[in-house]
C-alpha cells in the first residue's frame, strides 16, 4: 500500500512536478509579503485616522468648554450690569405697586407693565443679538415671577413656583440658583412656552445689598453650539462630531443626518433620536476611549469619545468617522496586491513551462536513445543466444552420429574377429589338407580313399573362403557408411566453424561486452577444427581398412579358384589312379600355396583388427571432443543469456526513467 | 601508404583489439579485419544480375535482405573453382553497403599483435596494390589483409547496391523488429 502511494506522487509527470515547485516558490513568498504588508497597512491607517480624530475631538471638547464657560462669564457681568439693575428697579417698583402675591401670576398685560417694559426693551434686545442668546428672562427671586422676557413669549408672567411651569427646567434653575447664590446651568429639555422645543438656560443671581432679589437668565442658542460642533475643517469626508447628553439625546446636530439626529428632532421623538451606541454609554459613565464600533445606523465607524462636563452635569463629546473612508487605502493595497498576485502567478507559470520544457526535452531524447541502445544489445545477446543454442543443437546431433559409428565399428569389429576366427579355421584345415596330401603321396594305396577325403575337405574350404568372401563385402559396406558419417562430421565441423566465426564477429561488434564471449567462440572455433581433423585421420584409416579388404577379398577369390582346381584335381585322382602321384604332388604345391594364401588372409584379417582398434580409439577422442563442444555451447549459451539478462535490467531502468519523466502508468507494470 | 590504410590498421588494432578473420583463396590466407565482417553464410543460390560486371556473380536472399556477391576468384583474374562443401560467402559492411564475397574456404578468427602486421608494400609505380592493406607475418603462415574499400570501390557497383536497398521492402524488416519487441516483452 505505503509503496503504491509513493509510486503514486512519482508517476505524476516531472514537468507537472517541476511547475507546481516553480509556482509554489514564487507565489508563497509573495502571499506572505502581501499578508504582512496589508496587515502593516491596516494597523498605520487605524493608527492614522484614530490620531486625527483624537485631534479633532479633542479641540471641539475645548471649544465646548470654552464657550460654556463664556457664557457664565458674560451672565456674570451681566448680573452686575447697570443696565439689569436698572430693570430690576423698575420691574421692583411696578412689583410692589401691584403688590403681586407669591401665588398669583405676574400681570404683564397693563399699561403701566407696557411702559416699563419698552424702557428697558432695546437694550437687552441688542445686547441678545450681540450674544447669539435666544431670550433673556428676569425672575423674582422670592416668588418665581417671571417679570421680564425679551421674546415675550407664554412664559412671560408666570409664577414659577405654582403656575404651569412649576415642573419646568427653568423653575428648576430659579430654585437651584437662588438656593446656591451661585450661576448655574440648566440642561437641554422641552420647554412648552416655544413650541416644546429643547431649551437650555444659564441663570446667575442678581444680589443687592448682599441679598439675592431676583436672578438673570438667558437661553442658550443650539446654532451656537452647532457652528462649533459641525466645523468640518480638517477632518473626513464621512466623520461626524456631535455631542450626548445624560438622557441620551443629541446635543448637537448630526451633519449627515439632521431629520433624525437634530437636537430638536431627537426631543420631539426621542425614540429614534436617541443616541444609544457603545460610545455614548462609555462616555456617560465617564469613560474616554478610542474603539471601531456600530455606529446608530449599523455602520462600522472608528469613533473616538470622552466626557465633556458642562455645569452640573456631563455630556458625551464623540468624534466618528466611516471604517471605509478610513481604510480606503487599504482597499486599494490589497486590490493592487491581487492584481500583482495575478500577473506574477502567470509569469511564474510561463518561466516554470519554458524552464521545464529546456530541461525535459534533452532528457527525453537522450532517453530515447538509451531505450534505442537497449534494444540493440537485447537483440545482439538474443541473436548470440540463438547461435549459441544452434552450436548446441549441432554438438548434440554430432554425438548422436559418433553413437552411430561407433557402432557400426563394433559391429565391423566383431565381423573382422569372425572373420580372424575363419582364416584360423582354413588355415588348419589347409594344414590338414596338406598333410594328408603328404600321406597320400607316400601311401598311393589309399589314394582314392583320401582323394575322396580331400573332395570333401576341399568342398569345406571352398564354403570357409565363400564366407570370408562375403565378410569382407559387409566391412566394405560398413566402410562406406562410416565414410558418409564422417562426411556428415566434417559438415557439422564446418557449420560449427561458420557460427563460431559469426559469433566472433558478433562478440567483437558487442566491443567490450563482447570479449568473453570471443574467448568462448575462439575455443568452439578451435574444437571443430579439432573434431574434423580428427574425423578426417578416421577417414584415412578407415580408406586404409577398406584397401586391407579389398587385397583380402582378392585372395580369397584366388583361394577358391585353387580349391576348384583342387577339387577338379581330386577328381582327376578318383578317376585315374594312376596320375595320382602326379597329382599328388601337384596338389601338394597347390595345397602349399593355399596355406600361402590363407596364411596372408590371416594376416590382413589382423592387420585390420589393428586398424579397427585405432578406429574405435579415434572415435572415443571425438566424442570427447564433441562433450567438450556441448560444454562450450552450453557455457556460451549461459554467458549471452547473463548478458540479455543485464541488457533487460538496462531496458527496464530506461523505461522507469521514461515513466518518471512522461508520468505515465507503464513504470507500475514494470515494478 | 593511403589513408584507407591507416583506417584498416585503425579499425584493426584500436576497434577490435587486432582481430581478423581469415579465409583461404587459390590456397592463399587472406585477412579481413573482423569489424568490416557482418557474418560467414554457407554457398547458397546466387541469382545472377543482368548487364553487371563478371566479377559480380549476382545476388542472394539472405533472410529477406538482398545481398550483392562478388566472386573474388574472378575479381583478382584467378581460374575459376566449382563451389564444394568448404566454398562460403563473407557478408561483410563497407560504408554503409553491405557486399557478399565467395571465398574458398573459412579458416576462423585469430588476434595478431601490432608487431607482426606490416603495412602494404611497394610493388613498384606500375603494379596496382590497392587491394591489399598489409601482410601479417606469422611463425609458419602469411595473411594478406584486404582493403575492401578499394575493391568494393567501383561506382557500377555502389549503384547496384543502392539499386538493391531501394527494393527492399521496408515492412518486413520492420515487422521483424517488432517481433523482437514483443519477444523481449514475454522474456520479462
Amino acid at each position: 500500500m505505503q509503496l503504491t502511494k509513493v509510486i503514486n506522487i512519482f508517476s505524476k509527470k516531472m514537468s507537472t512536478k517541476l511547475l507546481s515547485l516553480m509556482v509554489i516558490m514564487g507565489l508563497v513568498p509573495f502571499l506572505v509579503m502581501a499578508i504582512f504588508s496589508y496587515c502593516q497597512v491596516e494597523v498605520a491607517l487605524s493608527k492614522k485616522a484614530f490620531n486625527q480624530l483624537r485631534f479633532i475631538q479633542s479641540i471641539k471638547s475645548d471649544q465646548i468648554q470654552t464657550y460654556f464657560n463664556e457664557k457664565f462669564e458674560e451672565i456674570d457681568l451681566l448680573a452686575r450690569s447697570v443696565a439689569i439693575r436698572t430693570l430690576f428697579n423698575d420691574l421692583k417698583k411696578y412689583h410692589d405697586e401691584m403688590n403681586v402675591s407669591s401665588t398669583e401670576s405676574f400681570p404683564v398685560n397693563g399699561l403701566t407693565y407696557e411702559s416699563y417694559y419698552n424702557k428697558n426693551i432695546v437694550y437687552f434686545q441688542n445686547y441678545q443679538n450681540a450674544y447669539e442668546y435666544k431670550d433673556i428672562y428676569m425672575i423674582c427671586a422670592a416668588h418665581g415671577h417671571v417679570m421680564f422676557s425679551t421674546e415675550k413669549q407664554s412664559d412671560l408672567g408666570q409664577n414659577l413656583s405654582v403656575g404651569e411651569l412649576k415642573d419646568s427646567n427653568i423653575a428648576a434653575l430659579w430654585s437651584n440658583v437662588v438656593s446656591t447664590g451661585k450661576p448655574q446651568f440648566q440642561d437641554f429639555e422641552s420647554y412648552s412656552p416655544k413650541a416644546n422645543a429643547p431649551a437650555a438656560f444659564i441663570g446667575a443671581p442678581i444680589v443687592v445689598n448682599r441679598k439675592i432679589v431676583a436672578i438673570v437668565v438667558i437661553q442658550l442658542s443650539t446654532e451656537a453650539i452647532n457652528k462649533i460642533m459641525q466645523e468640518r475643517e480638517g477632518m473626513g469626508k464621512t466623520s461626524e462630531e456631535y455631542l450626548v447628553g445624560q438622557d441620551r439625546l443629541m446635543r448637537s446636530d448630526l451633519f449627515f443626518d439632521s431629520k433624525t439626529h437634530s437636537v430638536a428632532a431627537s426631543f420631539k421623538e426621542p425614540s429614534k433620536g436617541q443616541m444609544n451606541t457603545e460610545a455614548s454609554t462609555a462616555a456617560l459613565a465617564g469613560k474616554k476611549g478610542e474603539k471601531i464600533i456600530k455606529s446608530y445606523n449599523n455602520s462600522q465607524v472608528l469613533s473616538v469619545y470622552s466626557p465633556l462636563p458642562v455645569g452640573n452635569t456631563t455630556w458625551a463629546c464623540i468624534a466618528e468617522i466611516d471604517k471605509a473612508e478610513a481604510f480606503a487605502t487599504l482597499a486599494s493595497v490589497r486590490n493592487m496586491s491581487i492584481i500583482l498576485g495575478v500577473i506574477t502567478m502567470i509569469g511564474v507559470c510561463l518561466l516554470g513551462y519554458l524552464f521545464t520544457r529546456s530541461i525535459l526535452i534533452p532528457l527525453n531524447r537522450s532517453n530515447t536513445i538509451l531505450n534505442t541502445g537497449a534494444h540493440q544489445v537485447s537483440s545482439a545477446s538474443e541473436e548470440i543466444s540463438s547461435t549459441s543454442h544452434q552450436m548446441s543443437d549441432g554438438a548434440q546431433k554430432q554425438a548422436s552420429s559418433i553413437e552411430e559409428v561407433t557402432s557400426a565399428i563394433e559391429e565391423i569389429s566383431s565381423q573382422a574377429e569372425m572373420n580372424a576366427g575363419a582364416a584360423r579355421f582354413a588355415s588348419e584345415s589347409v594344414e590338414e589338407v596338406f598333410s594328408v596330401l603328404n600321406d597320400n603321396v607316400q601311401n598311393t594305396g589309399k589314394a582314392s580313399m583320401i582323394s575322396e577325403e580331400s573332395k570333401a575337405l576341399v568342398a569345406d574350404g571352398e564354403k570357409v573362403i565363400g564366407d570370408i568372401a562375403n565378410s569382407m563385402n559387409d566391412i566394405r559396406s560398413g566402410s562406406e557408411k562410416i565414410t558418409e558419417i564422417i562426411d556428415t562430421i566434417n559438415d557439422i565441423a564446418q557449420q560449427t566453424k561458420m557460427l563460431a566465426v559469426n559469433a566472433a564477429i558478433e562478440a567483437a561488434r558487442a566491443g567490450e561486452h563482447g570479449q568473453g564471449f570471443a574467448v568462448v567462440a575462439d575455443q568452439v572455433s578451435s574444437l571443430a577444427e579439432t573434431s574434423r581433423s580428427a574425423a578426417n585421420e578416421v577417414a584415412e584409416l578407415i580408406r586404409d581398412s577398406v584397401k586391407s579388404s579389398d587385397d583380402g577379398t582378392l585372395i580369397a577369390q584366388k583361394g577358391l579358384q585353387a580349391m576348384k582346381d583342387i577339387l577338379e584335381s581330386s577328381d582327376k585322382v578318383a578317376d585315374n589312379i594312376n596320375k595320382i602321384n602326379s597329382s599328388s604332388v601337384e596338389a601338394s604345391s597347390c595345397i602349399e600355396h593355399v596355406r600361402d594364401q590363407v596364411s596372408g588372409i590371416f594376416s590382413s584379417s589382423e592387420e585390420q583388427s589393428t586398424g579397427l582398434n585405432e578406429v574405435s580409439n579415434g572415435f572415443s577422442q571425438i566424442n570427447h571432443i564433441t562433450q567438450e563442444n556441448a560444454a562450450s555451447s552450453e557455457e556460451s549459451a549461459s554467458v549471452s543469456i547473463e548478458i540479455r539478462g543485464q541488457s533487460v535490467a538496462l531496458l527496464r531502468i530506461v523505461k522507469m526513467l521514461d515513466g518518471i519523466i512522461k508520468g505515465n502508468s507503464e513504470n507500475q507494470e514494470v515494478v | 601508404m593511403t589513408t584507407q590504410d591507416i583506417e584498416t590498421e585503425n579499425t584493426i588494432f584500436k576497434k577490435s583489439g587486432g582481430k581478423l578473420l581469415t579465409v583461404n583463396l587459390d590456397n592463399k590466407e587472406y585477412g579481413i579485419p573482423i569489424l568490416q565482417a557482418r557474418e560467414v553464410v554457407s554457398m547458397q543460390n546466387v541469382y545472377p544480375i543482368p548487364r553487371t560486371p563478371s566479377f559480380m556473380k549476382g545476388a542472394i536472399n539472405l533472410r529477406g535482405r538482398i545481398i550483392p556477391i562478388i566472386d573474388l576468384r574472378i575479381k583478382f583474374e584467378l581460374t575459376e573453382q566449382e563451389v564444394n562443401k568448404e566454398t562460403c560467402i563473407v557478408v561483410v559492411n563497407i560504408n554503409d553497403n553491405t557486399h557478399g564475397i565467395i571465398v574458398d574456404q573459412l579458416n576462423g578468427v585469430i588476434t595478431i599483435k601490432e608487431e607482426e602486421y606490416e603495412d602494404s608494400p611497394n610493388f613498384g609505380n606500375n603494379i596496382n596494390a590497392n587491394f591489399v592493406a598489409g601482410i601479417v607475418k606469422l611463425a609458419n603462415r602469411v595473411i594478406i589483409v584486404l582493403e575492401l574499400e578499394s575493391i568494393l570501390d567501383n561506382s557500377e557497383l555502389t549503384n547496384i547496391s543502392e539499386l538493391l536497398e531501394s527494393t527492399i521492402p521496408m515492412t518486413e524488416e520492420s515487422n521483424a523488429i517488432q517481433t523482437e519487441i514483443v519477444e523481449s516483452k514475454e522474456g520479462e
